[in-house]
């Protein structure tokens, strides 16, 4: 009897810590990054632009929720609302794609000048007035 | 000689009437909107953070407009946040919201003066194809520098149906092996909804 009992508290608190260890995995994983994700495809802001501005429903199956690699001309460059910096890469004419980067590309892009062209990753999440790109950094 | 003066002078008056028109008329825009969702359940509250918003606001008609993507979300949870972004969750039938709502007089703002303004807005607000009628209270700030902050707090109940059918999603797109039970941790009536909107004039 006495050993039952003790089986069933051994029971109970490894159910109890591993429950516990679930909960704080659970509660306290990161989120998703796109850092370390390798790029599905290759894309100029153009081409990228034009496929949406095409057939938005073929567009939305064919890049949202991918990450993929987008190469512009940085056209214009402000902060959003939690301070993370944002860009447009398009031309003269229009604009093209807004990007969100993460924080920690300030200071890299801080070096690029205007007009400058440049290569982004980042997850694309359809379009708006321009086609969107969340959670990006620059790569080149 | 004097004709050619009050010619020139004509001329110079109506670029200037036109410009001032022109520039009482402009625009303000964002890209930059920041819509905050939540909901919650039994044991924790669901929240997710849109910093992508894109808005419009005519100063003369007082029509307010923003439209932002679902994928473009980021859930405060970060297990959450994952499942969300997996490929097992598809959003293509619900890949926009969008609001077209209008100021209650907005000539009671003074879009040239620094100043803090309460507002109503009311409109349609659509997420895929589900329509609903809204209105809440809000506020815009003119600030020194001509850009306008608007930012509004409500609470929008959903639909019983509603939740039912994002619940039903969900339990379809997460791993049954997970074990969880919708009807008490899925999505509650009560969504609360923060909007954030920092304008400057269109370039």
């Amino acid at each position: 009897m006495n050993k039952l009992f003790k089986i069933l508290i051994y029971f109970v608190i490894t159910l109890i810590v591993v429950l516990g260890i679930g909960y704080l995995v659970v509660r306290n994983m990161p989120k998703a990054s796109t850092k370390n994700v390798k790029a599905e495809l290759s894309i100029t802001a153009e081409d990228l632009y034009s496929q949406f501005s095409g057939n938005e429903g073929k567009a939305n199956k064919d890049f949202v929720g991918k990450v993929i690699t987008v190469e512009g001309d940085l056209i214009d460059s402000f902060t959003d609302e939690q301070g993370n910096p944002a860009i447009i890469l398009g031309n003269q004419d229009s604009d093209l794609v807004f990007v969100t980067l993460y924080s920690s590309e300030s200071e890299k892009l801080s070096s690029l000048p205007m007009d400058s062209k440049i290569r982004i990753k980042g997850t694309c999440t359809g379009m708006l007035s321009e086609v969107t790109i969340n959670k990006a950094i620059v790569t080149e | 000689m004097m004709k050619e003066v009050s010619n020139n002078f004509f001329f110079i008056l109506l670029c200037i009437l036109f410009s001032a028109g022109f520039i009482s008329a402009q625009n303000y825009q964002t890209r930059t909107g920041h819509l905050h969702v939540m909901s919650s359940n039994r044991v924790m509250d669901i929240e997710a953070d849109n910093y992508q918003v894109q808005s419009k606001l005519n100063p003369q008609t007082g029509e307010i407009t923003f439209t932002g993507l679902t994928k473009s979300f980021e859930m405060d949870n970060g297990t959450l946040d994952r499942a969300f972004n997996s490929k097992r969750v598809n959003l293509n039938g619900y890949p926009k919201f969008n609001f077209i709502g209008t100021i209650a007089d907005p000539s009671l703002i003074k879009f040239d003066t620094p100043g803090k303004y309460k507002i109503r807005v009311r409109g349609e607000l659509t997420v895929g194809d589900l329509k609903r009628q809204t209105s809440a209270n809000g506020h815009v700030t003119v600030n020194a520098d001509k850009t306008i902050r608007a930012e509004s707090s409500f609470v929008m109940k959903i639909e019983e149906f509603n939740v039912e059918r994002i619940n039903g999603m969900m339990k379809k797109r997460i791993p049954s092996s997970l074990g969880i039970n919708f009807n008490s941790l899925g999505i509650s009536r009560d969504i609360k909804i923060d909007l954030k909107l920092n304008y400057r004039k269109r370039r």
